[in-house]
């Protein structure tokens, strides 16, 4: 690695100035409303109780690492990290590539109305909540729900599957769920990547002969390639504490029962049943930074493995 | 847009499988949006007992009769709109600006900044000292907590480098050499052509703060400044009953918690789905053309 | 083009300054803002009798409350006999209470029945013996005060008292009640069905289980028991014995690791395999499913909680006109009251009028004031009969079975100081007679052993700890176990339940608690 000199560091920052203030501006909100907040990270080593006020995060007896062995030792630990990190996976494989497929796909079809329907109807599952899904997946899910009585009339199956109390249905239920839910949402934001691919590069294509799966192929994802890296390596960063833009924590919340637990606990059900229900917010703050420091693990082996492989990254 | 070449046969078939493809999905995705629809317009009661599939058997405006009922809606609507519409505004522009600039690989320390900026996506203090932090600013039960805290939306600043990296230089370069200076390039010149971007921010980001009922749990206690997620999550928490009490009291009524929660839904879903098709003529392709040569 | 952006700018910015100018205003003026509570709201100090209301702020930590104000026949009530109005504030999530105590913004008082032993500190809120002291208002009129003094002073670290729980009675209490019965789970049945197809109403275990077994051929497409939301089998597993095998006067034993428990779970594994009760039932976590499948037709004995207004809902929300429900005696042993109250009412240090809130205090625990937030206006809603049970009027009644119109009259539901005998007067008085018996069958043989509720460990604590893991292994293999499909997946599923227990520290919850009962019961001497 080259290291500038003194005087070049100078002169380059005096003369980036304005473009420096930009990232300046960002870097003192983030220092105030995120960076000093963290100090309260301490609460994970500390005997911390809330009746000593905020000020008690600083004057709370030290306990060391007395959570972190609770959590590492406690018998549920193997499956609630088996659990987390296998539905945050299912989720990426199956999930990830969705949203860039349906883009360009999208992107591919002519204007018009039928584009701008299928394109306002694909996004109209992310309103709805968690909740509502789970408060109506009785209905349809059950074994006398509908999609159980139209398989069966259809004889692809001849029992009912339990969807709902299946230990083995769950990560595939949830892993179908998620992408019916996010793939038309997340897709907006690839869209949008591809529409800022210059034209011309197409309309050289076309001239040469390519057709469309080889514009797609050589054209539109080389061109979101970066796109599709940083989302990439955040959602790997993800696998811990969640999936793609989000936790698990909702859906594992509410659509698990104790039928399926062993396959639908995962570790933020389990802190918040064992920690925050019960005002430990001190366990909680310990469970979280194991999470944080595993996720950013993540986030830089695989940012450079992306610089590696694909030859972008995020930094 | 020309059309090059007559279809091919695999454009025809890529075409078929589009379509067949596209046509499934619009099923999958309205279908169950108007079921939820068709629910909250039905009695609650009767809506539990299923086979309601097109239309609402039994008739009823009175799910969405609570969330309508006093004063204290028009004020949390008024609330959530211009909150959820400065808040955007001013995130957007914020974090907009903060990705064009770190979209520069030659910035100096830019190895560090996205280092900050990447540990503070992923460790948080948890929310007592967030609390303790927006006493200390004067920003609990004021107006503002909606607009200060989270105008920096770190998801969108890596993912706006990656936009702003794609813009060629030689834009900027043509336009300091006019003697513009680095605001007036960034607003005149980069602003008008990252549509897609700047709308996808405006509906992700929207879409949050229009959502988010924490803020208003959490950091308001005045009635005055309760906003419209907030609102309808404590009617929806009220027609549940809980099980452990040991003093619940009467609950036989027609709506069901159910019921209710399905008109939020449709009460928060609503103003996105109108304002969605006005950002969806930003999504335009093309934007390049024409802009440099030579 | 600019222009333009600038005047919606412009717009946005007056439209949020108006705004921020209510919002600013208001939070100023508001009573129930943080700090601002103390300045407002010491402006308004009366004596009761001048008129004018003190209002008191008041955060209710319990998201389902069906009521968010202080209005209604009893409010108004509380309001001409303390001159105090509430201005309420309902939680819409658990976390909020620990960010209100962490960054001590509370409001002037707190209801909450969770947290309890956080709100009784003193940094947090005002003891009832400084409380008296500081206002000279007395509590000692409370129902049951020297009982309920000494266990609210178990849970704060300096023993002194901060509340009085509600929905307490003295074991003395319990002998003399006349109707109803204590709040437990039930089995409710519909009885037209067993009458229509010839079945004899069960009246021990082994019964119930051949009745199911009729029910299901004569009903095949009804499931014979079923189940919705959070009760389950718990009926059941207190009929085989289960409450009695945790303690036994001596010695407390986790009941999941009892013989009594282990012959509950071979029962509710025989009626699985009997094709009896359905797992995906068991699983389902929204009561409103359960109980819409009761309504339904969709089974035959339904579990649920004894209530008067639980009875109401299914028979009056039952679809088939012909449908009648019924509450079916208890089939084997009564539960073992561990009863040392719920929720308790916590004044602040925060709080800007100590007097009203001393006043409202004391006259909610009062046997007057608890009487008049569950009975309503006496003379007018009901009046004492010669047994001491309240009888209500006819308006009373009706309201009593439509919750829109219950809550928006009347409203019960600031029944800060009320004891479960109130309650339970006011739900099952005026019942009919025959129904009546059937409720009140279930008051037969229960005992309240309050030590045991008394020693229970706050949840903070390290036993606290291991309680939350023990009922969280517990809700897991308890599933696995009952719903094992042969003998052998029965015993391991077992074997693996008790691992987990072991594991999680069951035997040093287990001394903890036999300690601490005898303890309490030295101190207090039950």
């Amino acid at each position: 690695m080259r290291r500038r000199k003194v005087g070049q560091h100078k002169s380059g920052f005096r003369k980036q100035l304005p473009l420096q203030l930009f990232v300046l501006a960002g870097i003192l909100y983030l220092s105030v409303f995120n960076i000093i907040p963290m100090a309260g990270l301490v609460m994970g080593f500390k005997d911390y109780k809330i009746t000593d006020g905020w000020l008690g995060i600083f004057t709370a007896p030290w306990v060391g690492l007395k959570f972190f062995r609770e959590f590492v030792t406690d018998f549920q630990f193997p499956v609630l990290v088996r659990n987390t990190v296998g539905i945050s996976l299912c989720k990426l494989i199956f999930t990830f590539p969705l949203p860039i497929a349906f883009a360009v796909m999208l992107s591919d079809m002519r204007r018009g109305w039928f584009r701008k329907l299928t394109q306002t109807a694909s996004y109209l599952p992310h309103f709805i909540s968690w909740v509502i899904i789970s408060g109506i997946s009785y209905q349809f899910l059950s074994s006398s729900g509908i999609l159980n009585r139209f398989l069966l009339a259809l004889h692809v199956i001849k029992k009912p599957i339990g969807f709902l109390t299946d230990a083995g249905m769950y990560w595939g239920l949830a892993t179908v769920l998620d992408m019916w839910k996010e793939t038309g949402w997340w897709a907006i934001v690839f869209l949008a990547a591809i529409m800022g691919i210059n034209m011309e590069m197409y309309e050289s294509a076309i001239l040469d002969g390519a057709s469309r799966l080889q514009r797609v192929r050589y054209i539109t994802l080389p061109s979101i390639k970066p796109t599709i890296v940083t989302v990439l390596i955040l959602a790997l960063g993800n696998l811990f504490g969640g999936g793609l833009g989000g936790s698990n924590f909702e859906q594992s919340y509410l659509l698990g029962n104790a039928m399926n637990s062993e396959a639908s606990g995962i570790i933020q059900t389990y802190v918040y049943d064992v920690g925050l229900a019960n005002g430990r917010y001190a366990y909680a703050a310990a469970v979280g930074m194991v999470q944080s420091v595993i996720s950013l693990i993540f986030v830089f082996v695989s940012n450079a493995a992306a610089k590696r492989t694909a030859g972008s990254s995020l930094f | 847009m020309k059309r090059w070449l007559k279809k091919s046969a695999e454009d025809k078939i890529l075409d078929t499988i589009n379509y067949i493809f596209c046509a499934v999905l619009i099923f999958v995705t309205v279908y169950p949006f108007y079921y939820i629809f068709i629910i909250s317009l039905n009695e609650g009661l009767d809506a539990s007992f299923g086979g309601i599939y097109w239309f609402p058997r039994k008739f009823t405006l009175g799910n969405y009769r609570d969330f309508f009922s006093d004063i204290k809606w028009l004020r949390g609507l008024g609330i959530s709109v211009s909150a959820t519409a400065l808040g955007t505004l001013v995130s957007v522009l914020f974090t907009v600006l903060v990705a064009y600039a770190l979209s520069f690989r030659e910035l100096v320390h830019r190895k560090l900044y996205m280092t900050i900026i990447i540990v503070c996506m992923y460790f948080s203090g948890g929310i007592i000292p967030y609390y303790a932090l927006l006493k200390a600013l004067g920003l609990i039960n004021h107006y503002l907590v909606y607009i200060i805290p989270g105008a920096l939306n770190i998801f969108f600043i890596l993912i706006g480098i990656t936009f702003f990296e794609d813009i060629p230089g030689s834009l900027r370069e043509s336009a300091m050499m006019d003697g513009a200076g680095e605001l007036k390039v960034f607003s005149r010149i980069i602003l008008p052509i990252s549509k897609p971007f700047l709308a996808t921010c405006i509906l992700f980001i929207g879409v949050g703060k229009w959502n988010n009922w924490y803020d208003c749990t959490f950091f308001v206690q005045s009635k005055a400044l309760r906003n419209l997620a907030y609102l309808m999550m404590q009617v929806i928490n009220s027609t549940q009953v809980s099980a452990t009490s040991a003093m619940a009291g009467a609950s036989s009524s027609n709506t069901t918690t159910l019921s209710v929660q399905t008109a939020a839904m449709v009460v928060a879903a609503l103003p996105i789905l109108c304002i969605y098709p006005f950002l969806q003529k930003y999504f335009v392709t093309g934007m390049m053309v024409g802009s440099v040569k030579g | 083009m600019r222009k333009k952006l600038s005047a919606y700018f412009l717009a946005i910015l007056t439209a949020a300054a108006l705004f921020s100018g209510c919002g600013g205003v208001s939070s100023e003026t508001a009573a129930g803002a943080g700090d601002s509570g103390e300045q407002a709201t010491k402006a308004s100090e009366s004596t009761g009798e001048s008129g004018e209301l003190s209002k008191l702020s008041i955060f209710i930590n319990m998201s389902w409350y069906p009521v968010d104000s202080f209005t209604g026949k009893i409010p108004d009530a509380i309001k001409a006999a303390t001159g105090t109005d509430l201005d309420v504030t309902i939680a819409t999530d658990s976390k909020q209470l620990g960010v209100m105590i962490a960054s001590g913004e509370l409001p002037d008082l707190v209801f909450s029945d969770t947290e309890i032993n956080e709100l009784s500190n003193s940094n947090v809120c005002i003891p009832l013996d400084e409380l008296a002291e500081m206002t000279g208002v007395s509590f000692e009129n409370a129902e049951n005060y020297d009982e309920r003094t000494r266990i609210a002073s178990t849970l704060s670290e300096d023993g002194r008292a901060y509340t009085l729980l509600n929905n307490y009675n003295s074991n003395e209490d319990w002998d003399k009640l006349k109707l109803g019965a204590q709040g437990q789970t039930c089995i409710y049945y519909r009885q037209d069905l067993l009458e229509a197809a010839g079945i004899e109403v069960p009246t021990n275990l082994e019964e119930f289980r051949n009745c199911l077994k009729e029910v299901k051929t004569a009903y095949p497409e009804m499931t014979p028991l079923g189940m919705g939301g959070y009760w389950k089998l718990q009926p059941i597993s207190i009929w085989t014995g289960v409450s009695q095998g945790k303690y036994d006067g001596k010695e407390y034993r986790y009941e999941s690791a009892t013989p009594e428990y282990k012959s509950f779970l071979k029962y509710a594994n025989s009626l699985y395999r009997d094709g009896l009760i359905s797992a995906e039932e068991y699983a389902n976590e929204n009561e409103e499913i359960g109980h819409q499948r009761a309504y339904n037709d969709g089974c035959v004995f339904y579990p649920w909680y004894l209530a008067n207004s639980n009875f109401t809902q299914l028979q009056s929300n039952a679809v088939s006109d012909s449908a009648k429900w019924a509450v079916l005696a208890p089939l084997g042993q009564p539960p073992l009251g561990d009863g040392k109250g719920w929720g308790g009412l916590f004044i602040s240090r925060n709080c800007g009028d100590v007097t009203a809130a001393a006043r409202l205090f004391a006259y909610l625990n009062s046997v007057e004031g608890g009487r008049t937030s569950m009975w309503g206006v006496e003379g007018d809603d009901w009046m004492l009969d010669e047994n001491g049970v309240p009888q209500f009027s006819e308006e009373f009644l009706e309201a009593r079975g439509n919750s829109e119109v219950w809550y928006s009259k009347y409203n019960t539901m600031f029944y800060f100081g009320a004891s479960a005998i109130d309650e339970i007067y006011m739900n099952y008085s005026g019942m009919e007679e025959d129904k009546l018996k059937e409720f009140s069958a279930y008051s037969k043989g229960f005992v309240n052993y309050p030590e045991l509720g008394i020693a229970k460990p706050s949840t903070t604590s390290e036993e606290g700890v291991i309680y939350t893991k023990l009922e969280d292994i517990r809700k897991k293999y308890e599933a696995k176990a009952i719903f094992s499909d042969t003998d052998e997946d029965f015993e391991s599923a077992c074997e693996e339940f008790m691992k987990a227990l072991d594991s999680a520290g069951i035997g040093t919850y287990n001394t903890y608690m036999t300690e601490q009962i005898q303890k309490v019961k030295q101190e207090f001497g039950f």
